[in-house]
């Protein structure tokens, strides 16, 4: 895949850095694994792996210096894309370990509270949000049903009696709620499933990620 | 809406692929990695390596074959076989696996469940089974270990009751019975655990028709998990979903 402009990968420790280095491999691109805050200069798009509890990122991300680097990096308006708990940092605050997150995007995460099995676990679609202005540029080649692969005990919640905030790309429904499966606001992308592990659908997304330009 | 999920399973032994009935009398079925790929890319919603030999030569699962799998596989992964202590767990997980699951060592060294679920979540241990039918137990089924050749004191339920508690994120339950014999699921088996639990149930042992694997689901099944019946060649996963569809159980159909 032809991109002109250098991919990093965030390696704080998370478990599936390997997987989305692999995932982003296999489209062709050879990313660079960002350790340390001072790398960031070097990336110009960066994914954010996360995997384990939002409490447990925030820590890694404190200890190695990467609050504000992070923050800035997404201010700059270099593309940012969070995966599973990487997301779930994106969003003002999580209910694991009462995490305040990075506060990059508006929503907050709570755990799940339904009689169904938790984690939600395995195969579940996403229904797109067509209005959102990044619609098109994420959902390129993807048929509408496509199913991603989720693990999550947590999740950002849409509430129905309000209006749907504006950075919601796509969502998904477990038992009788409805969470952000997808979030999109200018140049920060988040997705709680893992994408770089939904076959080729995820790849694509990946790969629709990499490919964006702000219009 | 949550799929149910068709999991292939590779018994791998020297390398390769092999595939026994009732876990004895092992056929070869081939490459790992080819085998894994092409799963991957046709449907499976996971893949689930057992390296059948590790447990009983006291060593870790082949790590390499994972790395070389997970490089070309891009659905989640699980690593069964051989998995001794947290470090076994941890490299499994660093070469490429999602899940470990733990079998024979379970009952041995059941503070292993606690110490991988509170590191990488329950999600990452998948408890796996291994049950004999046995009227002298109160639930009908006895837990075997070391790849069914021997009996342990627990009770099926009882151990789940004990185990569940201490970090498990789905259980697969083997019928010893129904193994490799493709006459269909032990559905008395599935009936009693999920009326006992509250994790994904992963049923194994015994499928050997589409129909076998809608019965399972019916009866509340999470997911399949398929051998002999997808390795022989007589039938694609592609096909075992749609005769699910057809039945309007929720498969994932694109990929």
């Amino acid at each position: 895949m032809n991109t002109l402009k250098t991919v990093g990968i965030l390696n704080y420790g998370a478990g599936n850095f390997g997987s989305v280095k692999r995932a982003v491999e296999s489209l062709g691109v050879s990313p660079i694994e960002v350790k340390e805050p001072a790398e960031l200069q070097f990336v110009e798009r960066l994914i954010f792996p996360g995997v384990g509890s939002a409490q447990q990122a925030m820590s890694e991300l404190k200890k190695r210096g990467f609050v504000e680097p992070l923050r800035e990096f997404a201010r700059s308006g270099k593309p940012l894309l969070g995966i599973c708990v990487g997301m779930q940092v994106l969003g003002d605050w999580s209910e694991e370990g009462n995490t305040t997150c990075l506060g990059l995007l508006p929503f907050k995460v709570e755990k799940f509270n339904c009689k169904e099995p938790i984690p939600h676990m395995g195969w579940n679609s996403i229904s797109w949000n067509q209005n959102h202005p990044n619609f098109s540029a994420a959902s390129s080649q993807l048929a509408g049903d496509a199913n991603f692969y989720f693990v999550h005990s947590y999740a950002a919640f849409i509430n129905e009696t309000e209006n749907c905030p504006q950075h919601i790309l796509g969502s998904t429904d477990y038992g009788p709620k409805r969470f952000c499966a997808l979030v999109s606001q200018g140049s920060i992308w988040g997705a709680q499933c893992h994408i770089e592990k939904s076959g080729r659908v995820g790849l694509q997304l990946i790969e629709n990620f990499l490919r964006w330009e702000r219009s | 809406m949550l799929k149910r999920r068709i999991i292939p399973c590779l018994d791998i032994r020297d390398g390769r692929v092999t595939k026994g009935i009732e876990f004895k009398n092992n056929i070869d079925v081939g490459d790992p990695v080819l085998l894994s790929c092409h799963y991957s890319d046709h449907g499976a919603d996971e893949i689930v390596i057992y390296d059948i030999a590790a447990s009983s030569e006291n060593r870790p699962p082949d790590f390499s074959t994972i790395e070389a799998i997970a490089a070309k596989s891009f659905v989640p992964i699980c690593i069964g076989g051989g998995i001794r202590d947290f470090s076994d767990a941890s490299r499994c997980i660093a070469s490429g696996a999602e899940k470990v699951s733990l079998n024979s060592i379970a009952p041995r060294k059941p503070e292993l469940i606690s110490e991988i679920a509170n590191h990488f979540g329950v999600q990452a241990v998948v408890l796996s089974l291994d049950v004999l039918i046995d009227e002298s137990c109160p639930s009908g089924y006895r837990l075997f270990v070391q790849g069914g050749r021997t009996a342990t004191h627990w009770d099926m339920l009882s151990w789940i009751e004990f185990a569940l508690p201490l970090g498990v994120g789905e259980i697969c339950v083997n019928s010893i019975n129904q193994d490799g014999k493709r006459s269909g699921y032990d559905l008395l088996l599935l009936q009693k655990l999920k009326a006992h639990v509250n994790v994904p149930v992963i049923m194994s042992g015994g499928a050997g028709n589409a129909l076998h694997i809608v019965e399972a689901f019916k009866e509340g099944a999470d997911a399949a998990l398929v051998a002999s019946i997808v390795h022989s060649g007589e039938i694609t996963i592609r096909e075992l979903k749609s005769r699910c569809a057809d039945a309007a159980i929720p498969v994932r159909l694109d990929w």
